[in-house]
């Protein structure tokens, strides 16, 4: 994949990700209805194309970049804890069991 | 979805197949159309000569020579599935050793936008009406026209025009120049 290094994040959350689907789908199938019928009226198929294309535009601004409302559900991890302690831990148990059986 | 890019990959795609079910749209939407239309053809001063073909087998073969008068509206065939109408006029006949002969004598090519409306006064055929044999001579001639439509999406199609004419050619071979149509006309 190609790396494009932007100078701010792009990452957007689950829920964000979610919403933009959903938005750039019903933006696009509304904008391809619509050009479909002016396309039959007017019996011209790039009519059409050019409706659908500019549904593409306005979902691509709506979408692509990292608007902020994509961006009000971050991820909340759990707390980090002390990793080097709990390994320890995890290997004295291990080893115990070892013994036992 | 998460970066900039599997986002503009996910709209890329997206698009791709809204357009793919346009255009299956509007191949449906024109499934069912006939794209029939009436002609008027008509023929002046069908002459035959006997002369070399030299494009062939060098020997003397019927030569016919005539006039076109083409009548025609062709506006109403360009719906929004029509991007290129091909017409062509064959001439069919009968020879003892052929049951069917066709011969191309005049095309054309009607893009979209271009103007459809069709009038062709006393023109010569675009190309020669050679006949591979000496059968030409009283022989009578139908023609007729018929269009491709080549669609945005969908199936090639074929339709003979309504409207031909037929002709006898005379029993005579012209040889003088005078009665040829380009010096007489």
């Amino acid at each position: 994949m190609i790396d494009i290094g932007w100078p701010f994040p792009t990452y957007i959350d689950y829920f964000g990700q979610k919403t933009a689907e959903r938005l750039f789908q019903i933006v696009i199938i509304l904008f391809s209805i619509i050009g479909f019928i002016a396309g039959y009226l007017m019996q011209q198929f790039s009519m059409t194309i050019y409706t659908l294309l500019f549904g593409v535009f306005v979902s691509a601004l709506l979408t692509l970049p990292p608007w902020p409302m994509y961006r009000n559900n971050p991820i909340e991890w759990q707390k980090s804890s002390n990793l080097s302690k709990e390994i320890e831990n995890n290997l004295t148990t291990k080893s115990s069991n070892k013994i036992f059986c | 979805m998460h970066s900039f890019l599997s986002r503009l990959n996910t709209l890329f795609a997206f698009t791709i197949s809204v357009l793919a079910v346009l255009t299956i749209g509007v191949f449906i939407s024109t499934y069912f159309e006939k794209y029939h239309e009436t002609v008027s053809i008509g023929v002046n001063k069908p002459i035959v000569k006997h002369m070399t073909d030299y494009s062939a087998n060098r020997k003397k073969n019927d030569l016919g020579v005539l006039q076109l008068n083409l009548d025609m509206n062709l506006n109403q065939l360009f719906d929004w599935n029509v991007k290129v109408l091909f017409l062509y006029l064959i001439a069919e006949y009968v020879t003892p050793t052929n049951s069917l002969n066709q011969v191309v004598l005049w095309d054309k090519i009607i893009r979209r936008g271009e103007n459809a409306r069709i009038y062709l006064h006393d023109i010569a055929t675009k190309y020669y009406f050679w006949d591979d044999g000496e059968n030409l001579r009283s022989n009578n001639v139908t023609l007729s026209l018929a269009w491709n439509i080549i669609p945005n999406a969908g199936r090639l199609l074929h339709v003979p025009a309504n409207g031909s004419t037929s002709f006898i050619f005379s029993d005579q071979y012209t040889t003088s120049r005078a009665a040829s149509p380009k010096s007489s006309s």
